[in-house]
């Protein structure tokens, strides 16, 4: 009698803490969804999807002088060098219409993102990277320039490069914790989307998921330097898990005349089968 | 004159620190790429449970959950690096309470299921506690808590059992009694 007594309240006891679990699972998926649908509507602190500019001036270059961007360790800027100190770099970043997918077609539509630049008066050199946060935590990957994989796209303009001076810019905070903020908002009042570059998985990884291409079915990609001052790339993805919040970075080696124009356009385009 | 008998035995202790390392061993010898936040609870809970389950008394999921803590952050495995060492301990502290709470009657399925399943979230309400604490926007921590919740109640559920079924085996075996053996020390 006494042993189906203490029974009984053991089997209570299970059902009552898988009820808890169970209603801690449902507000924390309640939490999740309200925090996606507040995303989507307000922009928040993170930004809509979409960027309603797409041509972009000097003044649009946030963050430099400096000579790595954000990742792990600091990366060089201009691929094929391993970071020269000296260099001086400003960086601008934009979203990206659409976000690449490489995986299971059973799950999502397989494609690249085209991105379609137009540069006017460029000054010395511009090199492209992109940055994507993972699906599933606060973490980031981007473009592998140095090694086995890498890829990466530099314009080098019809203008000398010149220094000038730029009190208003200071450097991205970081390198692997880095808050920045995309240029692609305009209009008074509105918010530009704000994100915070994380890079905690150690050296090596988040580097070899999103890749630089002029043909998209070479989804590895390559890397190219061009002096083409109008063309296109595609921005492709590899491996199994999703990325999201697509952002494209601009950095020039030098400051730019006022003239300086550089107009983006991206959109998805799916894999041909 | 006797002499006071500490809480836990010399082999207790013992048992208890090679759980605790079995724990840091497994999350850093076994990676699975399942891409899923808290995968990684279908290991680790299994040593932590034994030990709780062998043991059979307060302080033991604690103290085994504190050196899996204390390597996990001396070698910088994780994300938090140091501050690893609250998590796990905090998982350790649940497994022992919710243990506790059911009479260590570990060598039951469900059981191991609800144990191992609240230990490995709390671990990541502790985990995403921490990282607030260092200014990661709580936007970024909310778009993934429901996926990230689900997951680590699966496998640590998962892990849980697969600890029960051990812990019965080893307990019809004879290998877990319930009395306290022969005096090590």
């Amino acid at each position: 009698m006494r042993s189906r007594g203490i029974e009984r309240g053991l089997s209570r006891r299970i059902v009552v803490s898988v009820l808890i679990l169970g209603v801690f699972v449902v507000v924390a998926v309640a939490l999740q969804l309200t925090a996606e649908s507040l995303y989507q509507e307000e922009g928040g602190s993170v930004g809509p999807d979409t960027p309603d500019k797409t041509t972009f001036s000097w003044v649009d270059f946030r963050y430099g002088p400096q000579s790595w961007r954000p990742y792990n360790e600091p990366l060089a800027i201009y691929s094929g060098t391993e970071g020269i100190p000296e260099d001086e770099w400003y960086i601008m970043f934009t979203r990206l219409n659409g976000t690449p997918y490489g995986g299971n077609p059973l799950l999502e539509r397989r494609g690249s993102v085209k991105v379609g630049y137009v540069f006017e008066d460029l000054a010395g050199r511009a090199a492209f990277h992109v940055y994507a946060a993972r699906p599933d935590e606060p973490q980031y990957l981007t473009n592998r320039q140095d090694g086995y994989g890498k890829n990466g796209y530099v314009v080098t303009g019809g203008q000398p490069y010149y220094r000038d001076v730029t009190d208003d810019l200071a450097p991205i905070t970081g390198p692997n914790h880095a808050y920045i903020t995309t240029s692609d908002q305009s209009g008074i009042g509105s918010s530009n989307g704000t994100y915070y570059l994380r890079f905690d998985k150690g050296q090596g990884s988040g580097l070899d998921a999103l890749h630089f291409t002029t043909d998209p079915a070479i989804k590895k990609g390559q890397i190219t330097e061009t002096t083409r001052q109008e063309g296109s790339f595609y921005i492709t993805h590899t491996g199994g898990s999703r990325v999201k919040d697509l952002l494209l970075m601009v950095a020039v080696n030098g400051t730019q005349p006022d003239s300086f124009r550089l107009t983006l356009n991206s959109s998805f385009v799916e894999d041909r089968i | 004159m006797s002499k006071k008998k500490p809480y836990f035995s010399l082999h207790e202790i013992a048992l208890m620190s090679l759980c605790g390392a079995l724990i840091f061993v497994l999350k850093v010898a076994l990676k699975i790429p399942f891409h899923l936040p808290g995968h990684s609870g279908i290991f680790w809970v299994i040593p932590l449970l034994i030990g709780v389950a062998v043991v059979k008394k307060p302080g033991s999921g604690t103290y085994v959950g504190f050196v899996s803590g204390i390597l996990a952050a001396f070698f910088g495995t994780e994300v938090l690096h140091l501050f690893n060492v609250f998590d796990y301990t905090a998982m350790g502290i649940t497994a022992d309470l919710v243990s506790l709470g059911f009479s260590y009657r570990l060598e039951n399925p469900v059981i191991g299921f609800v144990v191992g399943a609240t230990s490995n979230i709390v671990k990541m309400v502790v985990n995403y506690s921490i990282q607030l604490l260092f200014g990661v926007q709580a936007t970024f921590i909310l778009l993934g808590i429901g996926l990230a919740s689900v997951t680590h109640l699966v496998f640590g559920g998962l892990g849980g059992v697969i600890a029960a079924l051990i812990i019965g085996r080893l307990a019809r075996a004879g290998v877990i009694t319930d009395d306290e053996g022969p005096p090590a020390d």
